[in-house]
């Protein structure tokens, strides 16, 4: 879509005020009929069950208690740091700087987000320690990253891209004439970048850290690999021998642990970055010297090695020496990830429009709460989620239970901060005013939003629901629970061949993994990523 | 363009409605424990054997147990297949099973089975202590569990204290030797820093490597292992002293609904061609009697398992994790 021109965001028309208000109704809506069913069974389980989520802390002990609390904050800390250093790193690296080979390294980069971080956790493993891929290609002898390294290593490798997609778009869109005035007047790219850029992207930078730390608080897979205790763990343990109420009430305690994080970062949160201006011109690239262009090659070889061929060589490795490898059914289960996949990351953009719309454009305390509900489901262990709509389901919706649409529903309800998170930093640049000027023009207000704010937010749009198609693709608690019977998926699959031992026919299906999110990712990032510059 | 939003919300809502008033076809429908991999060829064999169609809904044993006991009567399964004797517990303790026939019950013997008769032991998984042949002498090969304790094996064995396998090794031996003394096992077992891993086969795969000398897993991970790569350095020891280190394990079915064709299908996994498919081509042991499991297994009758009911199992879960929690172990 066209970029509008310049000149309407400087005609600064004070004949409408600023939105104000609750916002529209239709957005309530939409907000509460997809978040209420799981927030409300939640919320109904754990009242009804304190009681035994605090004989379920009992018996964990107090000190137990303190550790795994200790272990999540610490876990999601470093690995939400870490991400974060890199995920910005590398987007500088491909929007300022004229590094050669830009576009393929922006695909590159981004890549690892197709990797589950189980995938990625048992790819670590099985590079490093003895007949460890690497060690045997090396002669080496790394030892393995267990415990807390690898669980960081880990998570930090493969959530870094979602830092890096949100960080370029962001980028992208950002008002370069401040970068070059302030260039201009002589300071060195480490000073714009610091005085300028950064202040700009703090709404972004607030996003991703929010986004990498919860899902660290909230994985399984990696951890339960690498042998780390987190909350999650004890959850899952009370809810294999049956207790689901205890598994619940100590989900409560992640509940808590969200709601410190959002108020940690909610002073960067709600500033927004002003208004991006548009002109027309090729931006001027920081030119890197000798040294620096090294270092910069060096560093996204370096990553790329880590996060992309290398756990690729692995599954490669194990498919081909692996007598279990097997490709049959292996068509209908990557049908099966697409399908469901392509639904959610629909429906997530569909929600997530109207609640960012709420949360960025209307703030009070019930936007406030709104937001707070989406992330708290979203730093929640998939299995709460899950088996809180499966409650729903049974209980109040029997028809639903089982089926693709309410699969669907808990993949939004988990993951609609992926696409909030986008559309938001979207809004954030884009101002009010513009469709005030079209409502001056005799527009009515959803026409102005539809008519001249989504086009320009197309991108973040792209930006969300790819970000969602690529987490529901490798989620696997929730689609163990609640999909229909019959159903077939690739993680369902790597999971059933690992819990086997089957590392052959585990690889194999990852590998076909791979290619049905790298497909989509590349066609999104060359396409809609460059569709977001100026 | 205000429709058009009001337009897709609808079309959500829609969706949501009409994919919920699908399904309601007839056929048989199977919760099984046991993966596609291992349980998909038996699946299609029943079908075309029987003519009924069959809908299976993989996961996790002791999450489809849980799910199933939230679900209660609502639930659309006929059959629960699962790949050890505590699930089947909690799903019989939830009163969600029927009793079967006693001419399916008397097929295999009595003792690995549920004493009321609602479930039946389709085949036999061993816990076995795994060595590498190259690390630990053949003199050195525990006799007992308790001889782990010692401070000898300090830093040379392989556990997996989350996995449901071994939970269900400490609940068999809080019935059999009661709560003091496997807390004192277990916490002997952490002094000697035994390393945690995930599952069994990682247990498996460090033995052959050599990254631990020894460690307690299921017996049947080390031949799929030595199926899959040919050669490896370890092998399987039969603890004989008739404790917890040598439980059998029962993969089992029970029926859930007044279905006849479920009863058809629990008794098709008891059928001498079945019940060889579990010997060859899972490596477990085969419990219905003229089946022999696969060479260099023993018969499962000089197995010396310890004498508890296994359908108790379910019911010293919970002590099982607490106590593992207690002793540090996770």
């Amino acid at each position: 879509m066209a970029a509008p021109p310049a000149s309407a965001h400087r005609g600064r028309s004070r004949l409408l005020p600023a939105p104000r208000g609750l916002g529209p109704i239709w957005a309530w809506v939409t907000a509460v009929v997809v978040l209420a069913p799981a927030t409300g069974t939640l919320v109904w389980m754990v009242l009804f069950n304190a009681g035994q989520g605090a004989d379920a802390l009992e018996s964990i002990g107090l000190a137990r208690t303190v550790e795994l609390l200790g272990n999540t904050v610490g876990l999601a800390a470093t690995t939400a740091a870490t991400a974060v250093a890199i995920g910005v790193t590398s987007a500088w690296l491909v929007t300022r700087t004229d590094l050669r080979g830009r576009p393929i390294w922006t695909v590159l980069v981004a890549l690892p987000i197709v990797f589950p971080s189980y995938v990625g956790a048992l790819a670590l493993l099985g590079s490093f320690g003895p007949s460890g891929v690497v060690n045997e290609w090396l002669g080496t002898s790394i030892p393995k990253p267990i415990g807390f390294v690898g669980s960081w290593l880990a998570l930090s490798l493969f959530n870094a891209p979602y830092v890096f997609l949100l960080t370029v778009v962001a980028l992208r869109r950002m008002d370069r004439s401040l970068e070059e005035a302030a260039r201009g007047l002589g300071l060195g790219p480490w000073a714009v970048f610091r005085r300028v850029v950064l202040p700009q992207l703090r709404p972004t930078l607030a996003a991703s850290v929010l986004l990498v730390a919860l899902y660290a608080v909230a994985d399984f897979g990696a951890v339960s690999f690498m042998g780390f205790d987190t909350f999650t763990r004890a959850i899952y343990s009370r809810f294999r021998i049956g207790d689901v109420e205890s598994a619940v009430a100590i989900a409560a305690v992640l509940v808590l642990i969200t709601i410190v994080l959002l108020l940690l970062v909610r002073d960067a949160r709600k500033t927004s970055a002003p208004p991006s201006a548009r002109s027309g011109r090729e931006p001027v690239l920081v030119s890197l010297g000798g040294l620096a262009r090294f270092g910069a090659g060096a560093f996204l070889t370096t990553l790329v090695g880590v996060s992309v061929a290398l756990p690729t060589a692995v599954l490669i490795t194990w498919t081909l020496q692996g007598s279990s490898a097997s490709w049959t059914g292996l068509a209908a289960a990557a049908f099966g990830s697409l399908g469901v996949s392509a639904l959610a990351g629909g429906a997530a953009t569909v929600v997530a429009v109207p609640v960012a719309l709420l949360v960025v454009r209307y703030p009070s305390r019930w936007s406030g709460s709104l937001d707070r509900v989406q992330w708290g489901l979203y730093s929640l262990p998939h299995l709460a989620v899950a088996l809180a709509l499966l409650v729903f389901a049974l209980r109040v919706a029997r028809p639903a239970y089982q089926t693709l649409a309410l699969l669907v529903l808990a993949f939004v309800t988990m993951f609609l901060p992926q696409a909030t998170g986008a559309i938001a930093d979207g809004l954030h640049g884009v101002s009010p005013r513009l469709e005030e000027s079209a409502r001056s023009l005799g527009r009515g207000p959803a026409k102005a939003f539809t008519s001249v704010t989504l086009p320009i937010i197309r991108p973040q749009l792209a930006t969300g629901a790819l970000l969602v198609f690529l987490t529901t693709v490798k989620e696997l608690p929730a689609t163990l629970l609640l999909r229909p019977t019959g159903l077939d998926t690739l993680s369902v699959r790597i999971w059933s061949a690992t819990e086997e031992g089957l590392l052959g026919r585990a690889s194999a299906a990852a590998l076909v993994l791979l290619a049905v999110s790298a497909l989509p990712m590349f066609l999104l990032s060359t396409r809609d990523l460059r569709r977001a510059r100026p | 363009m205000r429709p058009l939003t009001r337009l897709s919300i609808l079309a959500i809502l829609g969706a949501l409605v009409l994919a919920a008033c699908g399904g309601g076809e007839e056929s048989l429908t199977i919760y099984s424990g046991r993966s596609e991999d291992l349980i998909g060829p038996v699946i299609a064999q029943f079908e075309e054997e029987s003519g009924i169609a069959v809908e299976v809904r993989y996961g996790d044993s002791a999450e489809l147990a849980t799910t199933l006991t939230v679900e209660g009567d609502e639930t659309p399964a006929d059959v629960f297949f699962a790949q050890d004797p505590a699930s089947l517990g909690l799903v019989a303790d939830a009163d969600l099973f029927t009793i079967l026939p006693a001419e399916i019950t008397g097929l295999v013997p009595a003792r690995f089975s549920d004493g009321d008769g609602r479930w039946v032991a389709t085949s036999g998984r061993v816990r076995t202590f795994v060595y590498n042949t190259d690390l630990v002498a053949t003199d050195e090969l525990p006799q007992s569990i308790w001889d782990l304790t010692d401070p000898s094996w300090s830093g040379r064995l392989g556990i997996a204290p989350t996995n449901g396998s071994f939970l269900s090794f400490v609940a068999a031996m809080v019935l059999d030797e009661g709560e003091e003394r496997t807390l004192e096992w277990l916490e002997a077992i952490a002094a000697n820093e035994a390393a945690d891993y995930p599952k069994n086969s990682a247990i498996v795969e460090a033995v052959d490597l050599a990254e631990v000398d020894a460690g307690l897993v299921n017996h049947y991970y080390l031949l799929r292992r030595q199926a899959e790569l040919g050669d490896v350095a370890a092998a399987n020891h039969f603890i004989p002293a008739g404790d917890a280190g040598s439980l059998v394990m029962t993969a089992g079915a029970g029926v859930l609904s007044d279905s006849d064709a479920a009863v058809e299908f629990v008794e098709f996994l008891l059928t001498t061609e079945t019940q060889t498919y579990f010997a060859q081509e899972t490596f477990e042991f085969p419990l219905l009697p003229g089946v022999d499991p696969v060479a260099g297994l023993p018969p499962i009758d000089e197995i010396a398992t310890p004498d508890i009911e296994l359908g108790d199992l379910s019911s010293a879960l919970q002590t099982a994790v607490d106590l593992v929690a207690q002793a540090g172990l996770v």
